[in-house]
C-alpha cells in the first residue's frame, strides 16, 4: 500500500510540472454527451454535474446534494446572488453585514454559513468567490457532505456552494433583455430625542450623582417652542441629511446557444445605484459586469474553452462615507450647535468638532475605481478512440482585481459660538474659528489595492457501463496559488489530488470513495502532505422490487457518508506557524534636547512549531430523500462533525512567568464537534391552470467544545469545556436595586445604589467577581429556516420567500444606543425599557463598572423573521406575443425585505449597526421586464 | 488497454524529466533568528525592547493614584479596588507579573544568544576591537540587561511580595535562565530576602558595567548624552536604595528589624554621595528633559501633549479624566508651610486657594485658577468650577467635569490647544522619571529617621542629618528663608514622621508611590473617603465652598498586600498565594 501511495504521489506531483498551460471549466451535460460512444442506457433522471474535480451523476450520488434553479432565484430583484439565496437553503445562513450603496467588495456585502461554518463557493468550478451576477445564474447547487467536501481538500471544511451560469448548453439562440428599477426607502432608524427631550435626560443623570440641572427651565422650553434656533437649536439630522429613497436601475443582456460543434454565451450586466444624502452630492455609482464564454470541438480528440468575466465598477461619493455619515447623524444630540449660521459658518460645538453639513457641501469629492477579472482557458481531451470513457480536461484560471481611488478631501471651515458681553453690557453672539478651512485644488490618489490569484486544474474521467452496474472513476489535481495583498501574511499555496470511484449496482446501491491527498506550504516534512479518505453509502429503497408497486413512494433514497478532510490554519496566522519569527518592537526615545536618537527594538514575535499539522474534520452525514404522493418532496440531513487538532497557543496550560505568549508555540490542540440536520420539504400541486407551492426548509447546528486549554477554576461552572464555542459569559441578574435590599448589597463592582443591577452570587463567597460568570446564553443563531410559498394561475404569478433565525440571545452589552453613557448621546431607547422588557438601569454621569458589563440583564432574544423578497409577475400569454420577434415577455413587481418581525424594534437584529453607525437596511420596490427573443 | 498503457508510461517519463515541483517551498516571508543575532545593530534590539515598558507610564500612575485618598477618576468609575471590592480574580495589576518574567527571558535571550556569542559591537576595518566605543557598549549593554532584570524583579516584589498563610515573607519565584516553557509552572516563590539579595546582586552588577551617568556631547562612545535614557550606575545607586527602603517598611519588615532601616539609610547616603553630596533640587519645570536630579528618565517620543489633552480642564480643551481630591488639596501647607489645620497657619476656609503652599498652584488646577505656576499670573482665563461654570459638567463641553472640584496640574505644560489661535505652542519635550533624587532624599529622611532619635543630627557612619535632607525638599518647595514648621517638627521623631510622610504625599502625588507607600506603612486601611469641593457662585462673584463625599475607601489589612494573579495561583500547585487573598 506505502509504494502505491509513493508512486501515485510522484506520478501526480510531476504531472503538474510538465502539462502546457490548458483548461477546462465544470458544466452541466447530459451522460449522452458525456459518453457518446458508450453503449449504456442512460435512465432519464441521471444528472451528470462536471467539476474541476470530478465527473458525478448526481442522481446516483452518496452525498447530499440541494439545487435550486437561475430561474426561481431570479425572482429576487437586483443583480446580488447572496440576496437571492437567502431563505431558500435548507442549513444556509445568509447574513447582511453592509448596505452602503457602492460597496465595492460584494463578497463583504453578506457573510455566509452553512451547517454552522463557512461554505465554500465555486463558479463554473472556478475558485473566484462570488464573482458571479445573479442575471447570468443558471443553477446553484449546495453541496454539503464529506462526498464532496473531501474534494475540496483544505476548502473543503463546511461544504460547498456551486454556481453554474447560462451557456454552454446545446440549443437554440436564445436572447435575453432583463430591465428594473428599485425604489429603495429607508427601513429602520434609531430613535432620536429632541432637544428638549434631550436635555431632559441629561437633567435626570446629572441630579442622579448630585452635580445639579445641566439644563434650566428656560433653556428647555426654548428648545421646545423654537424661539431662539441659533442658542437654543433643535435638529433632528436624519430629516436633514436623509431622503426618504433613493434609486437604482438594473439592465442585463444575455445570449447563449449552442450546436455540437460550438456553444456560446455572453451576458452583459449593468448596474446603478444612489445613496440617501439629502444636501451635497450623493453616492452615485454604476458598474458594468461581463462575461463571455466559447466552448469549440477542435478534433475529435479535443475540445476547447476559454471564457472572460470582468466587473468593473466606479463610485463617486462626498468624502465622508456613508457609514461616517449615519454615525454623525445619531450622535450628535438636537440641541448640540445649529448647522450653519449665515450663509458660510458651519457650526460646531467643543464636544463634537465635526459638521456632517459642511463636509457633505464642501468635504469634497471621492472616486472608487475597480476591476475584477477572471480569465480561464481549458483544454477536453475526449480519448474515446483509445478507450471508451476515457477523457481527461484541464484548465488554469487567472483573478484578478484591481482597486484605486481618487479623492479630493477638503477641510471646510468650522466655528464655535460665544455669547459675549459688548461695551454696554449686552449679550452679543460671536463666531470664533474652530478649524481653519483648506480646500486642495489637486485630486490625490489613495489606498490602491491588488490583488491576484491562480489556479491550475484538471481532471481525469472514467466511465464505465457493466451490465447492472455502472463504475465512474475521477483523478483530479488542483494548484491554488493566492498572493496575499496584506504584506503581513504568506501566500497560499496548494496542491490538491482526488482519486475517487463510485459503483452504482442496478441503480440501488451505491459505493463511493475517495482518496484526497492536500499539500500546502503551511506544513513542513512529512506533514506537508496528507492523505484524507472518504466512503459514502447509499440505497435508492424505491428501486427494490418491494416496493415496486406501493403508491405512496415514488422515490425513496438513505445516504450516508464519512471522511476526514484536512484544512491549514487560518490565515489570519500571519506568519507559518512552523517558524521561529522576530520583529521590530516599540522604540524608546533616547537622549535630551537636540541630541537625540531612536532605539532599534527587536523581540521574539513567534515560537515555531515545526509539527504544526492539518485540522481535521472527521465528518459524518446520513440523510434521506423522500419523494411521495406525487407531490410532496423531503429531504432530511444529519451531521456530526468532529474537528479536532485546532490551533491554539494553549496559554492556559502554561505558567504565564515563561513571559509573553509569543514563547510559546501554536500547537494542535483544540476539539469541537458540530450537531445538527437540516431539512426541506415541498408540495407542489396544481388544479387546472392554477398551480401552488409551498416549501419549508429549516437548519439546525451547535458546537461543542470538547477539548480546550483552559484554567482549571474550581468553580465548575465557570469550565468551558462541554459548553457552546457561541456562549455569552457573563452574570446572573437579580433585578435592580431597590430601596429596600441596596443595604444587603454583596462588594461588586464598586459602589452600587438604587437602581444598579443586582447578581447573583454564584459561588456564595459574599463578592461578586469574575467567579460569579457562567454561561448566560449563546450568540449564535442555533436555528434558521425560510419559507417559500407561491401560486400561478393563467401567466400570473405570486412567489414569497421569508427567512428568520431563532433560538440565539441578542447581547445588548457594549450597545451604546442601548446603554448610553455619561453626559453623551441619548437616544429614544432612554424613555422606554429594554426590548427584552427590562427597566433602563440608573442614569449616571459618569459610566458604570457595574451595570455595562456581560449579563442576562442586557440578553435579549435576538430571533426575527422577515419577508425577505416577493414577486408578482405577469406572463404575456403566446396569444399576445404571436409571431413577432418576442418568445417570451414577463412584467414584474417584486420587494424586497418587505417585512421584519423581531423583539428589538428599533434596530435591525440583523445587521444592529445598520441605520444607527452603518448605512441602513432599505427596502425595496422594483419594476421590470424580462424579454427572450 | 495496450495504448492507454503506452500513453501512461509516456507522460510519467516525460514527466520525470522535469523534476519535481518546490512550488510548496516559500522562505523568504519572514525573518529569521540569525537575522537578529547576527546583526551587530540589530541584536541589541533584545535590550532596546524592554525600554518601553517603562519609558511613559504616566497614565498607569494615575490609575494607581485612584486607589488612594489623592484622586478620582471620571472616565469611568474608579476601578473599584479601591472601593472595598477586590479579589484575587480582579487584579489591576496582575498584567506585572507577566510582563516582569517577560523582560527577565529577554535579558537572558540577550545574554545567551548575543553577548556569550562574543559579536562585536561595531567591528569595522577602522575599529579594532580594543576600540573604546566598542568595549564601551559591549560592557554597558551587560550592565544595562542586569540593571533591566533587577528592576523586573522589583515591580514583582513591590506588587506581590507578602506573607504566606503561615506568615513566611515571600517574594517572587526567581528565574536566573531561560526555563523549558513546561518548566515554569513548577516555580516555587522564593523568600522575600531570598528576592532582596537577588536583585541587590543584579544591580550590583550592573553597577560594575554601567557607566555612572551619560555626558557629554562629543563623539559617541558610547556613554555620551545621547545614551541619556538607558539604565545608569546611578539608576542603579536609587534603585538599591528605592528596594532597601520598601524592604524595611512594617508591611514587609514585621519584627522591625532595625538593620534594615539601617541598610536602606545607607544606600540612600550613597547615592547622595554618588551625586557629588547634598545638592539643591531642580526647580520644578515639566518640560526640562536634561534634568540632572532625573537618575533614571525615559520618553517614548521627543515631545508630546497627550496628557494634557487627557488631564486638562474642559476649556483648556482637555479631558479632565483625573480629579484631585479635597483630601489632597487639604495636605498643602499654606504659604508659611505651617498645615492648615495648624492653629499658626493663615488659611482661610472662605478663600481656601489663597496663600498657600507653593506647590499647590503648580500641581492643582482648581476654581477661579488662571495660571500655571504660581498663584497670580494669568496664563488662561480663569477656570469656572462652580455650578453652572464652563469647566464644569455640562458646561464647555457637556460631558466633561470634576467630581471633585479640581483638575490636575502636575506634569502639565502651557500648551494652547485653542483652535482659533494660529501659532500657538501645542507640545513640548517630557520626561517620565522612574528614579530620581527626591524620592532618594525622602527615602533617606525617612530610614533615618527610623534608626537615629533626633532629626536634626546626623548618627554615627551617616553624614547627614534627616532634617537637612528634608530641608532641601522644603527649600524647592519655597520655604527658602525661614521654615519654622519644619523646625518644629524636628523636635522629635514622631512629629518629624507626620511632616515626612505629608511631604512625601505632596512631592510624590501622582507617581503611584502613594498607594504602595500606604501599604508598607500600614496606613491604606486608615485612609479617608473621598472629598470634593462644591463650589457656587455669589451674586456679587465671590464663590462659597462645601465639602462634599465623593467616594468612599474601602480597604481591609489584607490590602497591605496584593494577590498573585489568579489564574497563576490555579495553575501551579505550588505557588502559594498572599495572605488574606
Amino acid at each position: 500500500m506505502k509504494l502505491t501511495i509513493t508512486k501515485l504521489k510522484f506520478f501526480v506531483f510531476c504531472l503538474l510540472n510538465y502539462l502546457a498551460i490548458n483548461i477546462s471549466f465544470a458544466q452541466k451535460t447530459t451522460l449522452d454527451n458525456l459518453v457518446t460512444s458508450d453503449t449504456i442506457k442512460v435512465v432519464n433522471e441521471d444528472e451528470i454535474l462536471k467539476t474541476p474535480f470530478g465527473v458525478f451523476n448526481l442522481s446516483q450520488t452518496t452525498g447530499s446534494v440541494f439545487r435550486i434553479s437561475g430561474k426561481e432565484l431570479r425572482k429576487t430583484s437586483g443583480d446580488n446572488l447572496s440576496e437571492a439565496l437567502r431563505g431558500r437553503v435548507p442549513g444556509l445562513r445568509v447574513v447582511r453585514t453592509s448596505n452602503v450603496p457602492g460597496t465595492i467588495d460584494i463578497e463583504n456585502l453578506y457573510s455566509y454559513s452553512l451547517n454552522g461554518g463557512t461554505p465554500y463557493v465555486l463558479v463554473d468550478g472556478q475558485p473566484r468567490g462570488l464573482q458571479v451576477d445573479l442575471r447570468e445564474v443558471e443553477e446553484v447547487i449546495v453541496l454539503s457532505d464529506p462526498t464532496f467536501n473531501s474534494l475540496l481538500g483544505n476548502f473543503g471544511d463546511n461544504g460547498l456552494i456551486y454556481v453554474i451560469t447560462t451557456g454552454n448548453k446545446i440549443g437554440k439562440p436564445v436572447v435575453e433583455v432583463n430591465l428594473q428599477q428599485s425604489i429603495n426607502i429607508v427601513t429602520r432608524l434609531p430613535e432620536l430625542l429632541s432637544a428638549a427631550e434631550y436635555a431632559r435626560v441629561l437633567n435626570r443623570a446629572s441630579n442622579n450623582d448630585g452635580f445639579g440641572d445641566v439644563y434650566s427651565q428656560e433653556a428647555i422650553d426654548a428648545y421646545e417652542n423654537g424661539s431662539d434656533p441659533i442658542n437654543y437649536p433643535n435638529i433632528d439630522r436624519q430629516d436633514v441629511y436623509l431622503s426618504n429613497l433613493s434609486l437604482s436601475n438594473y439592465a442585463s443582456l444575455n445570449a447563449y446557444g449552442g450546436t455540437e460543434k460550438v456553444e456560446y454565451s455572453a451576458f452583459v450586466g449593468y448596474s446603478d445605484w444612489e445613496g440617501l444624502e439629502k444636501v451635497g452630492a450623493k453616492i452615485e455609482g454604476k458598474n458594468l459586469t461581463f462575461r463571455t464564454k466559447i466552448n469549440t470541438r477542435v478534433t475529435e480528440l479535443i475540445r476547447a474553452h476559454a471564457s472572460v468575466y470582468g466587473k468593473f465598477g466606479t463610485n463617486d461619493r462626498p468624502v465622508l462615507g456613508a457609514n461616517a455619515m449615519m454615525w454623525d447623524i445619531n450622535r450628535i444630540p438636537a440641541n448640540e450647535f445649529p448647522l450653519k449660521v449665515g450663509d458660510s459658518a458651519y457650526i460646531v460645538s467643543n464636544n463634537y468638532g465635526e459638521n456632517t453639513l459642511s463636509e457633505l457641501e464642501l468635504g469634497g469629492q471621492r472616486s472608487d475605481y475597480n476591476s475584477n477579472m477572471v480569465f480561464d482557458m481549458g483544454l477536453d481531451f475526449d480519448f474515446k478512440n483509445y478507450v471508451p470513457g476515457l477523457k481527461y480536461d484541464t484548465y488554469v484560471l487567472l483573478k484578478t482585481y484591481n482597486q484605486h481611488t481618487l479623492q479630493n478631501n477638503n477641510t471646510p471651515g468650522l466655528y464655535t459660538l460665544e455669547n459675549l458681553q459688548d461695551v454696554d453690557g449686552l449679550d452679543s453672539l460671536a463666531v470664533k474659528l474652530f478649524r481653519q478651512e483648506n480646500l486642495v485644488i489637486n485630486a490625490s490618489r489613495i489606498s490602491t489595492g491588488v490583488q491576484r490569484t491562480f489556479t491550475y486544474g484538471g481532471n481525469f474521467s472514467y466511465f464505465k457501463k457493466f451490465n447492472e452496474s455502472t463504475l465512474n472513476l475521477n483523478l483530479s489535481h488542483l494548484l491554488y496559488y493566492n498572493l496575499e495583498s496584506a504584506n503581513t501574511r504568506p501566500d497560499s499555496r496548494n496542491l490538491t489530488f482526488n482519486l475517487n470511484g463510485s459503483y452504482a449496482l442496478k441503480n440501488k446501491y451505491i459505493l463511493y470513495a475517495n482518496m484526497n491527498m492536500s499539500s500546502s506550504s503551511k506544513f513542513l516534512d512529512e506533514n506537508r502532505t496528507r492523505l484524507f479518505p472518504t466512503v459514502g453509502v447509499a440505497w435508492i429503497a424505491s428501486n427494490e422490487d418491494f416496493l415496486n408497486d406501493n403508491s405512496f413512494f415514488d422515490r425513496l433514497k438513505f445516504r450516508a457518508s464519512y471522511g476526514k478532510i484536512g484544512t491549514e490554519y487560518p490565515t489570519t496566522n500571519n506568519s507559518f506557524l512552523y517558524l521561529d519569527t522576530y520583529g521590530t518592537g516599540t522604540k524608546t526615545y533616547l537622549g535630551s534636547e537636540i541630541t537625540t536618537q531612536n532605539t532599534n527594538s527587536y523581540q521574539t514575535t513567534q515560537t515555531g512549531n515545526k509539527d504544526i499539522d492539518w485540522i481535521i474534520f472527521d465528518q459524518f452525514f446520513a440523510g434521506t430523500e423522500v419523494q411521495f404522493l406525487k407531490k410532496f418532496k423531503l429531504d432530511v440531513n444529519y451531521f456530526n462533525v468532529k474537528i479536532s487538532n485546532l490551533v491554539t497557543q494553549a496559554s492556559a496550560l502554561y505558567a504565564s512567568s515563561l513571559g509573553r505568549n509569543a514563547y510559546l508555540p501554536n500547537i494542535n490542540f483544540i476539539e469541537y464537534r458540530n450537531t445538527g440536520f437540516n431539512s426541506n420539504i415541498t408540495f407542489n400541486d396544481s388544479k387546472g391552470s392554477f398551480r401552488y407551492y409551498a416549501s419549508f426548509n429549516a437548519g439546525y447546528n451547535k458546537r461543542i467544545k470538547e477539548k480546550l486549554a483552559e484554567v482549571q477554576y474550581p468553580d465548575e461552572y465557570r469550565l468551558q469545556e462541554g459548553q457552546a464555542t457561541d456562549n455569552i459569559v457573563g452574570y446572573l441578574s437579580d433585578g435592580l436595586f431597590t430601596t429596600d435590599n441596596i443595604d444587603d448589597a454583596l462588594p461588586q463592582f464598586g459602589e452600587v445604589q438604587v437602581g444598579d443591577i443586582k447578581y447573583v452570587d454564584l459561588n456564595g463567597d459574599n463578592v461578586i467577581d469574575t467567579r460569579d460568570q457562567t454561561t448566560i446564553g449563546n450568540s449564535i443563531p442555533r436555528f434558521n429556516y425560510g419559507i417559500n410559498l407561491g401560486v400561478e394561475y393563467k401567466g400570473i404569478n405570486l412567489d414569497v420567500v421569508g427567512m428568520g433565525v431563532a433560538n440565539y440571545d441578542f447581547n445588548l452589552n457594549g450597545r451604546e444606543y442601548f446603554q448610553p453613557v455619561g453626559l453623551r448621546t441619548y437616544y429614544g431607547s432612554v424613555n422606554k425599557d429594554l426590548p427584552n422588557g427590562n427597566s433602563n438601569p440608573r442614569l449616571s454621569t459618569i459610566p458604570s463598572l457595574n451595570n455595562f458589563t456581560n449579563s442576562d440583564y442586557w440578553l435579549v432574544d435576538g430571533s426575527y423573521f422577515r419577508i425577505s423578497n416577493a414577486e408578482l409577475g405577469f406572463t404575456l400569454p403566446e396569444s399576445v406575443l404571436g409571431n413577432g420577434a418576442f418568445t417570451n415577455v414577463k412584467l414584474f413587481l417584486r420587494g424586497s425585505n418587505l417585512a421584519l418581525f423581531s423583539k428589538i424594534k428599533d434596530l435591525d437584529p440583523e445587521d444592529i449597526n445598520a441605520g444607527y453607525s452603518e448605512y441602513p437596511m432599505m427596502r425595496s420596490f422594483v419594476f421590470g421586464a424580462t424579454m427572450n427573443f | 488497454m495496450k495504448l492507454t498503457n503506452k500513453i501512461i508510461t509516456i507522460i510519467t517519463l516525460a514527466l520525470g524529466a522535469t523534476g519535481c515541483s518546490d512550488f510548496l517551498d516559500d522562505d523568504v516571508q519572514y525573518t529569521r533568528e540569525e537575522v537578529i543575532t547576527e546583526s551587530r545593530a540589530r541584536s541589541r534590539g533584545f535590550i532596546e525592547n524592554i525600554y518601553p515598558d517603562y519609558d511613559y507610564e504616566f497614565n498607569k500612575d494615575f490609575g494607581v493614584e485612584v486607589l488612594t485618598d489623592n484622586a478620582v477618576q471620571n472616565i469611568t468609575e474608579t476601578p473599584a479596588a479601591a472601593t472595598g471590592y477586590w479579589s484575587p480574580t480582579y487584579n489591576p495589576y496582575g498584567y506585572v507579573w507577566q510582563q516582569s518574567y517577560d523582560n527577565i527571558r529577554q535579558v537572558y535571550q540577550y545574554i545567551t544568544l548575543v553577548h556569550d556569542t562574543g559579536l562585536p559591537f561595531q567591528l569595522t576595518d577602522a575599529d579594532g576591537e580594543d576600540n573604546p566605543t566598542n568595549i564601551n557598549t559591549l560592557r554597558r549593554y551587560y550592565g544595562e540587561a542586569y540593571f533591566l532584570k533587577a528592576f523586573a524583579e522589583w515591580e514583582l516584589l513591590k506588587y506581590f511580595g507578602g506573607p504566606s498563610e503561615n506568615d513566611e515573607m515571600l517574594g517572587f519565584p526567581i528565574v536566573n535562565e531561560i526555563l523549558e516553557n513546561e518548566d515554569y509552572i513548577t516555580l516555587k516563590r522564593n523568600t522575600y530576602q531570598e528576592c532582596f539579595d537577588q536583585i541587590m546582586k543584579d544591580l550590583d552588577t550592573a553597577i560594575e558595567y554601567l557607566p555612572l551617568e551619560y555626558s557629554g556631547t562629543g563623539i559617541s562612545d558610547g556613554t555620551t548624552a545621547i545614551e541619556t535614557g538607558r539604565a545608569s550606575g546611578m539608576a542603579a545607586y536609587a534603585l538599591k536604595a528605592k528596594v532597601a527602603l520598601f524592604a524595611a517598611s512594617p508591611a514587609f519588615n514585621p519584627t522591625n528589624d532595625i538593620e534594615k532601616w539601617e541598610l536602606a539609610a545607607t544606600y540612600a547616603e550613597d547615592v547622595i554621595t554618588q551625586n557629588g553630596g547634598l545638592r539643591s533640587l531642580q526647580a520644578f519645570n515639566f518640560s526640562n528633559d536634561s534634568n540632572s536630579d532625573h537618575f533614571w528618565r525615559l520618553r517614548n517620543t521627543y515631545q508630546s501633549n497627550d496628557l494634557e489633552k487627557s488631564y486638562y480642564p474642559p476649556t483648556l480643551y482637555g479631558a479632565g479624566i483625573i480629579n484631585p481630591s479635597q483630601n489632597l488639596v487639604d495636605a498643602f501647607p499654606d504659604s508659611q508651610g505651617y498645615p492648615i489645620t495648624d492653629g499658626t497657619s493663615s488659611y482661610d476656609p472662605s478663600t481656601p486657594y489663597a496663600g498657600r503652599d507653593q506647590r499647590f498652584y503648580k500641581f492643582i488646577f482648581y476654581n477661579n485658577d488662571e495660571c500655571f505656576d504660581t498663584e497670580s499670573c494669568t496664563d488662561f482665563n480663569p477656570l469656572e468650577i462652580y455650578r453652572g461654570g464652563l469647566d464644569n459638567y455640562g458646561g464647555f463641553k457637556n460631558s466633561v467635569g470634576t467630581r471633585t472640584g479640581y483638575y490636575l496640574k502636575k506634569y502639565m505644560n502651557n500648551l494652547d490647544f485653542d483652535p482659533s489661535s494660529l501659532s500657538a505652542t501645542t507640545t513640548q519635550p517630557r520626561v517620565y522619571v522612574q528614579l530620581g533624587l527626591t524620592e532618594v532624599y525622602l527615602g533617606y529622611a525617612e530610614a533615618l529617621n527610623e534608626i537615629h532619635n533626633d532629626p536634626t543630627t546626623a548618627p554615627a557612619g551617616h553624614n547627614f542629618s534627616a532634617k537637612e535632607v528634608l530641608q532641601k525638599i522644603r527649600i524647592r518647595a519655597g520655604y527658602t528663608s525661614s521654615d519654622p514648621h519644619l523646625d518644629n517638627s524636628s523636635s522629635n521623631q514622631s512629629d518629624f514622621e507626620v511632616l515626612l510622610r505629608n511631604e512625601r504625599r505632596i512631592e510624590l502625588c501622582f507617581t503611584s508611590d502613594r498607594f504602595h507607600d500606604l501599604r508598607r506603612w500600614k496606613e491604606i486601611v486608615n485612609i479617608e473617603d473621598i472629598k470634593g469641593v462644591k463650589v457656587t457662585k455669589n451674586e456679587d462673584d465671590t464663590f462659597s465652598y462645601e465639602d462634599i463625599i465623593v467616594e468612599e475607601r474601602n480597604y481591609e489589612e489584607k490590602n497591605y498586600y496584593l494577590p498573585l494573579p489568579y489564574g497563576e495561583v490555579i495553575k501551579s500547585t505550588i505557588l502559594e498565594q498572599n495572605k488574606g487573598w
